[in-house]
């Protein structure tokens, strides 16, 4: 299998003042083409940020500090002091976003937001570019694309808006998706369909997807492999049927307790004990203090 | 866009008038200076003041002569300047093209040099040059027209004289006009040389004008803009490989325009007010200089004539405010 | 930086603000030319010298060194007039700043306390008064009123009072919303005295900013109304007439007009940095 990305013990800090607060510690991914992987943590896990630096959007305060990022199908390389891009460039990676509701450009037409990100990999008529938009609108199964084209995005609900921008992010053929929690900010029955719509695409162009989340669920569901971050640390890696069945840190088994099942009883339901979450802070800035060393 | 939501804004406008007609007729009543006693001199008679007064409504009570007053107003007639002893809305109708040229020249050069600025300031975000504007800006909006308008006088007219600093063309350029809008009429008619002179007399008025507007106007949209830059959709913009100077102005642009356009919308209004002062500065023989006059002179139809013609470009700017609103965004078109 | 210490004293922080220590370094200027203008000018502000008229600045050719800055049209001694000048702005600046403040604030804080239909008629009031321009308002004000510095504060409080109480209205909301005014409800203190004794206090800060950026209004108001001829009788020495005497004798005398420009628009710089300075040290989250 060819490998699409590979993360080799990623650094990243942030620089507020004169200090550099440490915010990735050694990530190392790697993602063979097509698999889904998850990547599961709790808010300020980095979970987001690692997303980031794969995406090369990172916020001007933030530096990689060591490590790479290396991006087969932008054919990249993203490390400390700057990054390199091939020609393929950006089309090679997308993102489907968290909020539906704010990822479209309010003032610009469904259609022509779709024909500008087609111009960036496609040259042609742009007839032929309203055709292609309109046959990706089909794809993520919206029913009347040729409407859709020509209306504005505070006309459409958020999971068409959230279908909109899949078909945005598939649109440029990209080698990879990073798919940043895409349906937390929807309704329960259309979360579910939307899952269903991006394995579905995902299946039938093999990509390869980085699947960001905090819901276990939903990674069961849909995921190959699974990494659990906390604290800017990945803490275990592995095929989901094996972290699931047979998790070997603390915390992974905490969190696995905490996913309400109707199957049992509501007090076997426990938050994440508050030693552990504090254990795992310590190891954090234990790790800090011997790299400095 | 509906005509309905047109319409509907000036009927709302219509109190808004009523009330500044009514507070400048009671103030103007309230008086102590007698407009017939400085008209006539100290040779008129008894009786030529009791006809003269009687001859401009004067000798009735306050409340008859609003009534009439308002009576007039609807019929078109806007009573007769006693000091020019010519019709108010003749007198009005051939100095409003004067002012109305400088207004939109003015807001034109305030508007252009605040996206300038704005654009230029958030492309070069925490940059020196960011900072550079940002203090250019904080100077330019302390510093009302009034004393631009001074101050360019001293600079770019006695100090380094290249530009005139009184009335609106050379006076050896002889213009015979039709509609007292000189500037488009020499355009259409071919008197280039007119042109150039006008053009030439309003560069200073008009930037003494602008430049309060446009550090306001350029300071909102800036603040605007950067707000828009850390919105969803820039990033997703930025995700896929457009540059930052095509995500400024073709997605970011835009949207932040509505906020801004609405924030600063009073600094128009401010900029036709702040007319009065300049167009007297500069000898510019607008709407603003003759009220300046027409106060001195306690010109009471004229006056009133002229706060309403002021009241009524106040709205009328707003209202070209909210059009330009809902043009820009497409969510407002069919709420 | 003092920005990032809230735990150091206000005036600490403040002088340590460059903007809000340039403002108070021409608020103090004008202090003392306005306290000691008698002792400081070397003239009389209205001796006229109808032989020593026009005469340019002391270090130019012609000049007299006994005129610092020369003389008007009348032979006057415009170093004196300038002090006295200030004098003037000064009064006008204070009470007018401060009148305008009194009222404006006593209605914000009540339309932004009660809500209600004290609101509506004092929003609506504001609404009218604003859809005036300004300027036209202020020259036909002082024209009803009558000449004199008297006229002059009438007409900038009629006019100002709106400024502050827009801010002050939305202000009061706000804090209207903080706990202590609901501890100070159940405790049950009287409504108007948690107003004036509870909220009050926490508007100061917010009323300094004003006030200083108001002052600077209040000035060029008065040069304003000055040259057009309707402030104060023209031998009383303001910035506004010797601008007024200077726009006619511009290309003799340009430094007639000059002078007094210079000082109007340093000192509107100056309480605008001053209002800018106070604003960022005591809400660094506000800053532009």
């Amino acid at each position: 299998m060819t490998k699409i990305l590979a993360v080799r013990d990623l650094h990243l800090a942030m620089r507020t003042g004169e200090k550099l607060v440490p915010v990735l510690r050694g990530i190392n991914l790697n993602l063979p083409q097509g698999e889904v992987h998850g990547l599961v943590g709790e808010s300020g896990a980095g979970k987001t940020m690692l997303g980031r630096v794969i995406l090369d959007i990172l916020p001007p305060n933030a530096v990689v500090t060591a490590g790479h990022v290396d991006c087969a199908t932008t054919g990249s390389q993203i490390k400390s002091g700057g990054r390199i891009f091939s020609n393929r460039g950006r089309s090679g990676i997308s993102l489907i976003p968290q909020d539906p509701m704010t990822s479209l450009n309010p003032v610009k037409k469904i259609g022509k937001q779709m024909v500008e990100i087609l111009q960036l990999a496609h040259t042609g008529p742009p007839r032929a570019l309203q055709e292609r938009a309109e046959a990706l609108l089909a794809e993520v199964r919206i029913k009347k694309p040729k409407e859709v084209l020509k209306q504005y995005p505070h006309h459409l609900s958020g999971g068409m808006r959230q279908r909109v921008l899949i078909a945005m992010a598939f649109s440029s053929e990209p080698g990879i998706i990073i798919a940043d929690e895409p349906t937390t900010a929807l309704d329960v029955s259309v979360q579910r369909r939307v899952l269903r719509l991006i394995r579905d695409l995902q299946k039938e162009r093999n990509t390869t997807i980085l699947f960001i989340t905090h819901d276990l669920g939903v990674v069961a569901k849909l995921c190959d492999k699974v990494s659990l971050m906390h604290s800017g640390m990945i803490l275990e890696q592995g095929l989901v049927s094996e972290v699931f069945h047979s998790p070997s840190h603390p915390y992974t088994r905490s969190l696995l307790n905490a996913i309400p099942r109707y199957d049992q009883p509501r007090e076997k339901l426990a938050p994440v004990a508050e030693d552990l979450q504090s254990q795992l802070i310590d190891e954090a800035r234990k790790y800090d203090q011997q790299r400095q060393v | 866009m509906s005509h309905w939501y047109l319409i509907n804004r000036l009927l709302l406008a219509l109190p808004t008038l009523l009330g500044a007609v009514t507070i400048t007729f009671v103030l103007l009543r309230v008086v102590p200076g007698d407009p017939i006693a400085m008209m006539t001199g100290p040779g008129a008679t008894e009786a030529d003041i009791a006809q003269l007064r009687a001859h401009y409504g004067l000798d009735q009570s306050i409340v008859d002569q609003f009534i009439i007053y308002l009576g007039q107003l609807f019929t078109g007639d806007f009573g007769t300047s006693i000091s020019l002893r010519q019709d108010v809305g003749e007198l009005i109708a051939g100095r409003l093209p004067v002012t109305v040229e400088l207004v939109v020249i003015a807001m034109c050069i305030a508007v252009g040099f605040a996206l300038i600025l704005a654009l230029k300031g958030v492309y070069w975000r925490d940059r020196w040059p960011e900072r550079l504007i940002d203090s250019f800006i904080g100077v330019i909006v302390a510093i009302p027209d009034f004393l631009w308008a001074l101050s360019l006088i001293l600079i770019l007219g006695v100090a380094i004289p290249v530009m005139p600093i009184f009335g609106r063309m050379d006076l050896t350029i002889s213009f015979d006009s039709w509609t007292n809008f000189y500037l488009i009429e020499s355009l259409l008619r071919g008197r280039f040389e007119v042109t150039r002179s006008v053009l030439y007399h309003m560069v200073l008025p008009a930037v003494s004008l602008a430049l309060p507007l446009m550090a306001i106007t350029a300071r909102v949209l800036k603040s605007c803009l950067n707000a828009e830059m850390n919105r969803e959709y820039i990033t997703l913009a930025r995700t896929r490989g457009f540059g930052r100077l095509r995500i400024i102005y073709r997605e970011a642009l835009r949207n932040a325009l509505v906020p801004a356009t609405a924030l600063s919308g009073v600094q128009f209004t401010f900029l036709i007010g702040g007319t009065v002062l300049v167009e007297r500065i500069f000898g510019y023989p607008g709407i603003g200089n003759m009220a300046i006059d027409a106060v001195i002179n306690r010109d009471l139809p004229l006056i009133q004539g002229l706060v309403l013609t002021f009241a009524v470009l106040f709205i009328l700017v707003n209202l070209f405010i909210d059009i330009c609103i809902t043009l820009i965004d497409p969510r407002l078109r069919y709420a | 930086m003092p920005d990032g210490r809230p735990d150091l004293p206000l005036t600490y922080r403040i002088l340590h603000e460059p903007r809000a220590v340039f403002g108070l370094i021409v608020l103090a200027l004008m202090l003392l030319a306005a306290v000691f203008a008698p002792w400081l000018s070397p003239h009389d502000p209205l001796e006229q010298d109808l032989l020593s008229s026009f005469l340019p600045p002391s270090w130019q050719a012609n000049g007299d060194p006994f005129f610092l800055l020369g003389t008007d049209n009348l032979g006057r001694d415009i170093v004196s007039r300038l002090i006295y000048g200030a004098r003037t702005a000064l009064i006008v600046a204070l009470v007018a700043a401060a009148l305008a403040a009194l009222l404006g604030t006593v209605l914000g804080m009540l339309a932004g306390f009660y809500g209600g239909k004290t609101d509506m008629l004092i929003s609506r009031a504001v609404d009218i008064w604003m859809s005036f321009p300004a300027v036209l308002l202020s020259i036909v004000l002082v024209a009803v009123i009558g000449a004199g510095l008297h006229a002059v504060i009438i007409a900038i409080v009629i006019i100002d009072w709106t400024r502050f109480c827009r801010v002050i209205r939305a202000e009061t909301m706000v804090q209207k919303e903080r706990d202590y005014v609901a501890s100070a409800v159940t405790i049950g203190l009287p409504r108007v005295r948690i107003l004036f004794q509870e909220i009050f206090p926490n508007l100061i800060p917010l009323l300094i900013v004003l006030l200083t950026l108001e002052m600077g209004i209040a000035i060029v108001v008065e040069t304003i109304l000055s040259f057009v001829g309707l402030s104060v009788a023209s031998d009383t020495p303001t910035w506004g007439n010797l601008i007024q005497e200077g726009r006619q004798y511009i290309h003799q005398v340009p430094w007639l007009l000059g002078l007094p420009v210079a000082c109007v628009v340093l000192t509107v710089l100056g309480l605008n940095a001053l209002g800018d300075g106070i604003k960022e040290v005591i809400d660094p989250e506000t800053r532009q």
